[in-house]
Order: structure tokens, then sequence, then C-alpha cells
């Protein structure tokens, strides 16, 4: 049976097939060159796979070469945010006159705040959206910025509302908010919606990669460890993306199946290490994060994470930055980094529990439990592997 | 509304944004010819041929909305002021918003492309009916008159020069490639005209380019999108420049339709006093949430006044599907309400009166000159300004006068066909004619525009009509909706091409029988 994904994947391949041949042919022609970027931008958006996106960059460059226009240059603006590339994004977004105070445009910098850590801005841009244009996309935005800061009522009624908005037409945005409800959920250790809303992602919308992904994180943080291996080895086929495949190696060394685990370790690092010679910044992070989970070499995660943070500095790159430091030795830098993290306001579980080790290792137990604390509040979840180190830490300090 | 161009997020006109079912064109009503039995009226809604003639979208929703109520006549000659308007709209609005509830004719398809219809609060109560698509089916209604009833695909019997509209209002899309995320590249800020303005030439005909904006599209200059010129476009002999050429936009095109024939004793229990029946058509689309499973209702609180304040009315099935695009009064949207999302509104239009009135005011500083230099009077005051001017206003009250007479004029019409009865029927004026956005056919009239909507009316050129003083005369005759239609009136006037504006036929004859509306290509 034929499903969503691939229904819709065809009807893009139809389209780009069309085109293909002709877009670039002289006379160059306005539309098709556009629609040739944009069913490429499109298809790397529904399979994922770097490859097509990298075509895709290639076809909005020429069509920018050729026969330059504002859809083209919100298309460069957006491939370049999906590759982190934070400066030349924002840069694009004044190459066109009015892109930038288009809706489109400030929701792009909108988001650009967002991952450059301008959170007050971002914020900002996105109420403004929501007053000015409403619709799903914008409400979407506004309930992830409320998830972050921890108001997860506000984020899940937002998210309601965005599908609300959506139609019979508009499947897989559907399945991608649902997708979005369940993160929302599973980041809190509600685990039973979590598996609702995934659920409800795809029956809206059969046979999409993101689907399974979702699914097997939360299978993962369930314990069910095939069930987990099994999903991210179809993501793994769907999208070819080392991150996915650094995943699946550690959930096949848990589940003791060393060869494969270290054959997809290799895999990955090759696989991190050649984008970056190409000159892509996509995976700095990932290979901090690589070198800190999978091959304990924390000088070379501290590296990686450097260059990330030089790039873009949000919680989410402190926070790397911050445990880097502290695998290295250096606790007191990595308390630093990790009071930046932490007063950016963003509610992030593990950012508060690596705040907590990071403050006891500072010997500020007050701090540390109180991290603690928050962090198995935000996801009570955590209370199973983090309760003992309380414990541990309380009975340092106390009368037990 | 009746349009071909309504809300951005179905307007196909935009390059990004495919054709949409949601897409509804035109709203015709008229008394039917066929008094057979007792008098019936024949009301069409059509809409985009998606996903092709004939096949309906199995997503949608549509709604024929009625209610039929006596004839009311305006207020004394000569009670023209704002204060009076707004006075109006609000007893309007309380009629529509409280007591009021209207029939309706509710028609969805299934994946086997059976159609079902719904008639709900008709007198005679509710009942559900399955209906085979693309063929006349006679519905019976217990001990009445039986209704007429054809869903299916249908010639579009839309005859308009859309190119030559969208020129006059300088309407980028139609003739460059705008993306969809470039909201102020719609209209430019260029006057509105009838005729060319000099120096134009981002919308100027161009010998050389005869398709653009017809069947090609460049791509949008990134230069000023503005024109700094002071007149008329003339050619070497004196002759303006139409911005119409008459030809039919949409020759050799298909739609879609819900076609009824419905007696009048069917509507209302006194057909003998409630005369007028006020239709207007909605498109729906199902929700996502939905089209999965039943999420549990909650009342959700939107910042949209329609919503908030029919959200008690409602039902069950209806929460289950998203209000796309309304239809009412010809050119009500693309004229008036410049298709926003948020100004679809359908009868439910009251909110937008101060917006009318601005809009009007706003459309009159472009067309009042150039009616006045092609010789013709004004119900517009423009200064007797040589040239159409780019002009908005801030507020109602400061566009009121200039609007005023083209507001509250009677709009007259070209003989007396239009009343075989020849009751004391008073002429209709534009403020009642699109508040509310409804399509008001006068059972005691043939039904011809503005007194319903006939199939054979040209529209598009009756509503320029507005702009002109009804109150001057030509050739010893007054000024009607028909005027502009004359080609003798055109043979006589400084202007090339010399043709009225719009065709002044469909492409393809109307059947004489129901469903009237010719056979699809």
């Amino acid at each position: 049976m034929v499903t969503d994904f691939q229904r819709e994947l065809a009807r893009v391949e139809e389209d780009i097939e069309g085109v293909r041949g002709i877009a670039l042919l002289e006379p160059v022609i306005h539309e098709k060159v556009t629609l040739l970027a944009h069913r490429l931008y499109q298809r790397a958006s529904l399979t994922g796979r770097l490859a097509d996106l990298r075509i895709a960059e290639a076809a909005i460059s020429e069509g920018l070469r050729r026969a330059p226009n504002g859809d083209l240059w919100l298309l460069k603006a957006n491939c370049d945010f999906a590759m982190h590339r934070i400066d030349q994004s924002r840069h694009e977004l004044n190459e066109y006159p009015g892109l930038r105070e288009s809706v489109k445009g400030k929701m792009l910098a909108a988001d650009l705040d967002f991952e450059a850590g301008k959170y007050d801005q971002a914020w900002r841009g996105y109420q403004h959206m929501v007053l000015s244009a409403r619709a799903w996309d914008t409400l979407a935005r506004l309930a992830f910025f409320s998830a972050k800061m921890g108001e997860v009522r506000k984020a899940d009624r937002l998210y309601y509302e965005a599908e609300e908005e959506l139609t019979a037409k508009e499947m897989r945005s559907y399945a991608w908010v649902e997708l979005q409800r369940g993160k929302l959920a599973f980041e809190h250790g509600r685990f039973g919606s979590a598996n609702a809303h995934y659920a409800r992602a795809r029956e809206a919308y059969s046979g999409f990669w993101l689907v399974d992904q979702h699914i097997g994180d939360l299978r993962r943080a369930q314990g069910r460890l095939r069930d987990a291996a099994h999903l991210y080895a179809t993501v793994v086929a769907s999208t070819r993306r080392p991150e996915h495949q650094q995943t699946l190696g550690e959930l096949s060394s848990l589940l003791g199946r060393s060869a494969q685990a270290e054959a997809l370790k290799r895999e990955t690092l090759v696989a991190y290490v050649e984008s970056t010679a190409r000159g892509e910044v996509l995976y700095y992070h990932h290979l901090a994060d690589f070198y800190l989970e999978s091959n304990l070499d924390s000088a070379k995660a501290l590296e990686w994470a450097q260059k990330d943070i030089a790039i873009r500095r949000n919680y989410s790159t402190l926070t790397v930055l911050a445990w880097s430091y502290f695998c290295t030795g250096d606790a007191r830098k990595a308390l630093e980094i990790s009071n930046e993290a932490v007063a950016t306001r963003i509610v992030d579980a593990d950012m508060l529990y690596q705040a907590a080790a990071i403050n006891f290792a500072n010997g500020l137990t007050t701090d540390g439990k109180k991290f603690l604390r928050s962090a198995m509040s935000v996801n009570p979840e955590m209370r199973k592997w983090y309760q003992d180190t309380l414990f541990e830490e309380e009975s340092k300090t106390s009368n037990y | 509304m009746a349009d071909h161009n309504d809300p951005n997020a179905v307007n196909s006109i935009f390059s990004d944004i495919e054709v949409s079912s949601a897409d509804l064109y035109d709203l015709f009503g008229f008394p039917s010819d066929d008094t057979s039995g007792g008098e019936k009226v024949v009301i069409a809604l059509t809409f985009a041929a998606y996903p092709q003639a004939s096949t309906f979208d199995t997503d949608m929703l549509y709604r024929i909305l009625l209610t039929a109520q006596p004839r009311v006549v305006w207020p004394a000659k000569g009670d023209h002021s704002l204060e009076v308007l707004l006075t109006y709209i609000e007893a309007i609005k309380e009629k529509y918003l409280g007591e009021l509830r209207p029939s309706e004719i509710r028609v969805t398809v299934d994946r086997s492309q059976r159609a079902s219809v719904q008639f709900i609060g008709f007198p005679t109560g509710n009942f559900t009916v399955t209906v085979e698509m693309n063929k006349v089916t006679t519905l019976p209604v217990a001990g009445g008159q039986p209704i007429k009833a054809f869903i299916g695909g249908r010639d579009d019997a839309f005859f308009n020069d859309l190119t030559g509209f969208f020129r006059s209002i300088n309407y980028a899309p139609q003739f460059y490639h705008v993306p969809h995320w470039m909201t102020e590249a719609r209209e430019l800020k260029i006057p509105k005209t009838l005729i060319e303005l000099d120096g134009n030439d981002l919308f100027n005909y161009d010998p050389a380019d005869p398709n653009h904006g017809r069947t090609e599209k460049k791509p949008l200059p990134t230069g000023p999108l503005t024109w700094t010129g002071d007149k008329f476009k003339k050619d070497k002999d004196g002759n303006f420049r139409f911005c119409y050429t008459g030809e039919d936009a949409r020759a050799g095109q298909n739609c879609n339709a819900l076609i009824f024939e419905i007696p009048l004793a069917f509507i209302t229990n006194v057909p003998a006093k409630h005369r007028i029946v006020n239709v207007w058509g909605e498109s729906w689309v199902l929700k996502a949430a939905h089209k999965v499973e039943t999420i549990p209702d909650h009342p959700l609180w939107i910042e949209h006044p329609f919503a908030l304040l029919s959200s008690d009315r409602t039902d069950g099935e209806l929460r289950k599907y998203k209000l796309v695009d309304t239809d009412g009064q010809p050119f009500a949207d693309a004229a008036l309400s410049e298709r926003e999302d948020n100004r679809q509104l359908g009868a439910n239009n009251f909110w937008l009166a101060p917006h009318f009135i601005k809009r009007l005011a706003h459309l009159g500083w472009g067309f009042g000159p150039s009616i006045t230099a092609l010789g013709l009077k004004t119900s517009f005051d423009h200064d007797n300004s040589p040239v159409s001017i780019h002009r908005t206003y801030a507020t109602a009250l400061e566009a009121f006068p200039r609007v005023k007479k083209t507001l509250f004029q009677q709009l007259n019409m070209p003989d007396d066909s239009w009343n075989p009865k020849g009751l004391d029927i008073p002429l209709r004026r534009p403020v009642e004619i699109f508040i509310p956005n409804v399509a008001a056919i006068d059972m005691d009239t043939s039904g011809s525009w503005p007194f319903g909507r006939r199939l054979e009316d040209q529209v598009a050129t009756r509503f320029l009509s507005m702009f002109l003083d009804m109150e001057a005369d030509l050739n010893g005759k007054k000024y009607h909706i028909e005027l502009l239609n004359d080609q003798s009136l055109w043979n006589t006037v400084p202007i090339v091409p010399k043709s009225p504006p719009n065709p002044l036929k469909n492409d393809k004859d109307f059947l004489p029988q129901f469903p009237y509306l010719a056979e699809p290509w």
C-alpha cells in the first residue's frame, strides 16, 4: 500500500522531472527556475536527506545567478538556516526588497534570533507574527517558544490552536504539530500522552520517517530498546543522516550488538568529519555530542563545542560547551558557561541536570540540589536515574 | 463572494498556490421562468473544478444559506447621512445575528462520489437525500412542489475580461511573479482607472507583448512599483487606451456547481409576504484533526468576531470544518474587501461597513476621474480631478462625503423588463446591495442584477456603473446600469478599443431548462 509520504514524494518527484531538463535552458524562465528550486527543497524537507538538501542548495544558487527573485532568496535563507549558517541566512533576508519585512521574513528572522540565543527578540517576533498573521505556523512557533520557557500548558494549547487552523489538505503539517505535542509530553515524562500524539501523527500521515524517529526516542526512554532500534533502522534507511546512525549505534551498543555499534560509530564519525571538510557547520554540535557520549574524548568535544558556539550562542550550545569543560576537568569554566545557559530562562531537563552536576562539582551543593530538583520536576522520568544522585548529595551535607 | 479571485489562501493567481476546490466563483439567483405549480427560485453556486470538472473534493462541505423576508424600503429620500447609514447597518446586524436563522442546503460528497444533500431549517423541517452526481434529480417534497437539484460539472458561466479588471486596479500578481509572502505587492499604489495612465509601464498594454497579463507573467521589477505621471494616456489620434478589451478570460473553462430550483413555498410559509430571498454561499474544508479521528471539542475563543458570535450556532458537523470562502454579491470581495482571508464573512460583513465606505471612496478616486475624462458624469466627487488619484482614507467619516452619492443613489435599470408585473418596487442602492453581502433575489422581478443575478447578467460592467451619475442623461435617457455594456456609447467616446469592457455574453449558450448552466467542455 502506498503511504501518504510516498504519494507526496512521488508528486514532488514528478514536478521535478517536469522542469528539470528545461528550467535552466535559455531563455531562462523565472517561473520554471523557481519551481525547480522549490520542489528540490521540498523534496529535501520530505526525505530529510542531506544529499537532497545539497542538490537543492545548488539549484537555488544557480537560480539566483540566472533569474534572481524574491522566492529564491527566501529559499536560500531557509536553506542556510537549516544548515546552521545563521549570519548568512540573516544577510540573505536583506537581499530582496521587502523580504525582511514580510511575514515569512519575520518568521525566519525570529527563528534566527532564537537560534542565536536572542530570546527576547525571538519572543517579540513570534508574538507580533501571531497578532498580525494568525496561521498554524506562527502559532506553532509561539507554542515552541512557550514550551522552551517551561509554559507547558500554554504551549500545548497553542499547538492545539495551530491544529485548528489546519485543513485536510495539510495532513503532513498536522502530523508535524502532533509530533511537537507528543515531544512536549515526552520531555515532561508523560509517555502515555506522547504515545497517543505520535500514534495520531502516524495515522494522519503514514510512512513518515520523522514519526518513526519520535516513536523510536520514546521507546528508548521506555526501555523498549529492540523496538527503538527497529524504528531507528527504518529512519536511517530513509534519511541516511549520521546523527540517526549515531542513535542507532548507541541503541546497538545498549543491546549488546557490539560489532554493529562499532561500525555505526565509525561511519557516523566519518560522515561528520566529511561534512566539516566540505565547509559545512551543521555537525559541529553533533561532533561535540559524539565525543562526549560515544567516544569520551572530551578534548575534542570541547574543540567542536567552541566552534559551534562561535556560530550560535544559545542555551543548547552553551549546555554542550559547559559539559565539555566539565568533562575536561575545568569545573570552574564549566560553571561560568552553565550559569550563562541557565540565565537564558530556558527550561530544559538535561540542561538543568548538567547544571546540577556542575554545581555539585564546584561545591555548590544548595544550587546543585535546586537544579536537580528542577530537572526532576520538569521531567519526572528523570527521578529513576537521578534520585540516587540527589540522595547521595543530600547525604553528604545532612544528617541522613 | 462572487468572483474568481478569492481569499489569498485559495487564490490560484499566486503562482505558488494550487487551485483549490474551496475557491468559490459565482452565486446566481433569480426567480425561475417556470412558474408551473408555483413560484420557484433558481440558485446556482459555482466553484473551482478541482480535482476536475464533475468530480468533487471529498474534503469539502458547501453551504447555501437562505432566508426569505419582506421587501424593505430604504428610509425617506434625502436622509443620506453617515448616521443613518450606520443605523441601517446596525439594524441589519441585529437581524442577522439576532432572531434570524437562515435555512441551509449543505452538500458533501463521499469517496464514491455520491452527494449527500441536507436541507436544514426549512419550514417543513430537516431532511437529507443522496443525490447522484452530474444528473438532474427531482427531490420530492411532502405536500408541495418538488425541488430540482444538479450537483456536478458545468461550463463556467462567468464571462469577464479578468485581465482588463486587474489592469484597471494595477493588480501585480496577474502580471508578475509575485511571491505569496509579498503581501504589499498586490494592488500596487497606482491609481485605479478605467483608462490607461500615461507612463504606467508596469500595466499598460504593450503591443509588442500582447500576452502579458493574459497567458504570461514577467519577473517582478525590483525598482519602485509606483507611477509618477499626471495624465491619462492618449494616442496620436487623441484616444484614450481602455484597460479592458472585452475578451472573455474564462472562455472554455469549467466549474463545479450546486444548482437548485426551489419552490418559494418550501423556503417560506408566507410566500406572498416574503418576496425577497436572501442567499449566500460558503465553502468549508475539513479540518485536519477530523480527517484523523474526532478530537473532543472544546470551546475555543479565537480572535475573530464572526467566530465568537456564531460559535453557539456552529453545529457538530460544521465544527469539523474550517470556513474558507464566501459568496454573496459579485465583486463584493474582489472590488471591496481586497480578498483578505479574514474578511470572508459572507452575510455577516457588518464589521466591514466602515472599510467598505473607505474602499468605495478609494475606488472612486480611480474610476471617477476616468469616467469624467471620457465625457461621462460620475457619482463620485473627485473635485474635477483631471486624472485618477491614488488616495486612501483612515476613517469612514473622512471618506463618506466623497462617496455619499455613489452609496445612496438608486441604480437605474435600462428598461422595465426587470419589473414584469409593474409593481412599485424601489430601485436599489449600492449601500443595500453590498451590506449585507448576500444575493437578495426579489421574486417580483426578473431577478436581473441587482434584484438577483441571472446567468446572462454582465455583472462586472454593471458594478462599474455604480460610479456613473444616475441623475445624468445621455441622448435624453437617464444613465443606467447597462450603459457601459452599450456598444453605441463606446462608438462615440475617444477610446480604443471601442468595445464594452467585458464580453456581453457567455462563450456557451445557457440551457433553456434546468440546470440552465451549459454542459462542461
